[in-house]
């Protein structure tokens, strides 16, 4: 009786998780199909031919979004993070007056909406004629990268004990050698959460992508794709690969760290 | 902890966020309600003060305001029917170790990391009527006599949307549930087993009612994610046709870079904003209230 009822539990669970991710399923199974057989045999024929031809194919015309994203990640999210620990350590641990105010204000950059400093910033890259270039969105990037990692590692730095400080502090330590060679290392796995969510968010974003960002050499992958599917309108064997190439290290993050970016996104939504 | 009173140490750690913060972030909120009492268009020299007028005229004559409004709540409504409820099921059912359980989580989230644009663009693909899967699937079973162009569905293109869009975020809710059931203490549980309580009871007369502190968190939250909704509106329909599919998010967009007014872009950014933070105090607090 228990057995049955079991496998029948799995069987429930992993046919409602196949027809969850089918649409998945049928992206890939049309990004390998040559184009030819595509537009005879339709969506549902598994092809007898696997090609990546697709692949190459978009993969030519997207290759430099793609490197602009990881370009955009590597720069921004250490940089974002780092600065927001320092922000953090000193809402947590130091003497600050106002402390509260402080947290409303950098918790507030999590619930507006980004359309309402969409203009103001646009205006203001126009005057530092930083507007469609890298350094711009680079500097965008970092900074709304902030208040969510302070977030994290605020919570993160109240939790820790402070005994080992005290030690450092009657060791005659200061402030700031604390922060770097004790409390930063500590904080490990609230650096990884804010990482990993803040990778992430910079790679999926495509409002800033767009907005300011119109040269083709410096796009980011998520405005990339766009112009890459209107320029393919409905030969969806190239845009599916796209789509695939575009999502592939998003998804491999996923498979590596899902327990973490689940327990991360969770948190967030708590306080967002 | 002893350290000097008054030292400045702690504001030069304060300092870097602050300033990146308070120039892209306030900064620019404050600077958007200002432009918002102005009559600007950015092409031209005009920029005149007008104070309410852009709020005024925006609420009163505003036809695809209306619209862009109700689809959001239009959007509030299919989120708490669709991923809320889904999600809720998919934590209960997750909830014990059973197998086959981590397969279905890892599906069901999988395309909350995916980036908006792809999932966009992968439900254009789906409902495209010569080479989309869902026109293919209902022509080979109904034989080539069903089919169906969502484009043409005026009326209904926004429903279409929605329901890719809650394929994106079911996952989120079933996490946040799940965080929830977790956090119900085993005491709890195990009292209520020792009393001989069946599995029904214990969902509908010890779980679920525990669960209202999180049901409230993942209300609000979900209101204020269909509030901000605006990459996949913009990748599946960019607000056509005839602006009839667009939400204050993409409204406000068009009309500041599209239309370049900006006075009047910025008006609707703060509508949304203002509304965000109804969700996030009033709402808030309404529900917490009640629960007393």
């Amino acid at each position: 009786m228990t057995k049955w009822k079991k496998a029948a539990w799995c069987l429930l669970f992993v046919v409602i998780g196949l027809i969850w991710l089918m649409p998945v399923f049928y992206l890939i199974n049309v990004s390998v199909k040559p184009a030819a057989e595509f537009y005879t045999e339709g969506v549902f024929s598994v092809t007898l031919h696997p090609t990546l031809t697709n692949f190459a194919e978009a993969w030519r015309k997207i290759g430099t979004f793609f490197f602009n994203s990881v370009i955009n990640v590597v720069v921004s999210v250490p940089l974002g993070i780092l600065i927001a620990s320092l922000g953090a350590y000193a809402l947590a641990r130091l003497e600050v007056r106002g402390k509260g105010f402080f947290r409303v204000l950098f918790m507030m950059g999590m619930l507006l909406p980004v359309h309402v400093t969409l203009l103001p910033n646009y205006i203001t890259l126009q005057k530092l004629n930083l507007l469609n270039s890298r350094a711009g969105i680079l500097l965008l990037y970092t900074v709304f990268n902030i208040p969510f990692a302070m977030y994290m590692l605020q919570g993160f730095f109240m939790g820790l004990s402070r005994e080992i400080e005290e030690s450092a502090i009657i060791d005659g330590a200061g402030s700031f050698q604390i922060y770097l060679h004790i409390a930063l290392p500590m904080a490990r796995p609230a650096i990884i959460i804010s990482g990993l969510l803040c990778f992430i968010a910079v790679w999926n974003d495509l409002v800033f992508a767009m907005t300011f960002v119109q040269n083709n050499k410096k796009m980011p992958i998520t405005a990339g794709l766009l112009q890459f599917v209107g320029e393919f309108t409905s030969h969806y064997e190239k845009i599916t690969a796209g789509i695939l190439l575009s999502a592939l290290p998003v998804f491999i993050l996923y498979l590596f760290f899902q327990k973490q970016i689940m327990e991360g996104m969770a948190e967030g939504a708590v306080k967002g | 902890m002893k350290r000097k009173k008054g030292s400045l140490t702690p504001y030069l750690f304060l300092a870097l966020p602050l300033l990146l913060y308070g120039f892209f972030i306030i900064y620019p909120m404050l600077y958007s309600l200002y432009l918002s009492f102005f009559d600007w268009e950015g092409m031209s020299n005009k920029h005149q003060f007008i104070g309410l007028g852009n709020y005024v005229d925006i609420i009163k004559n505003d036809e695809i305001f209306r619209i862009s409004l109700l689809n959001n709540l239009r959007w509030c409504l299919g989120t708490v029917l669709l991923p809320v409820t889904l999600g809720l099921l998919f934590a209960l059912a997750l909830n014990r170790k059973r197998s086959g359980a981590g397969f279905l989580r890892t599906a069901v989230f999988t395309p909350v990391v995916l980036s908006v644009t792809a999932v966009g663009m992968m439900w254009r693909w789906m409902y495209d009527p010569t080479t989309g899967l869902i026109n293919n699937a209902l022509k080979m079973f109904s034989g080539g006599k069903v089919t169906f162009n969502w484009y043409a569905d005026t009326g209904n293109i926004i429903y279409y949307l929605i329901v890719a869009g809650s394929w994106a975020y079911t996952g989120m809710c079933m996490i946040m549930f799940a965080a929830g059931i977790k956090s119900i203490s085993g005491s709890v549980l195990e009292s209520a087993m020792l009393d001989g309580v069946n599995g029904r009871q214990m969902l509908f007369y010890i779980v679920l009612p525990q669960l209202r502190n999180t049901l409230n968190t993942v209300l609000v939250y979900s209101m204020a994610q269909a509030f901000k909704v605006f990459d996949l509106v913009y990748v599946m329909t960019g607000g056509g046709p005839g602006r009839k599919t667009n939400v204050l998010a993409s409204l406000s967009y068009e009309t500041v870079f599209s239309y370049y007014q900006y006075g009047r872009g910025s008006a609707i950014a703060w509508i949304l904003t203002i509304v965000l933070l109804f969700i996030s105090l009033v709402v808030n607090r309404l529900i917490s209230m009640q629960k007393e």
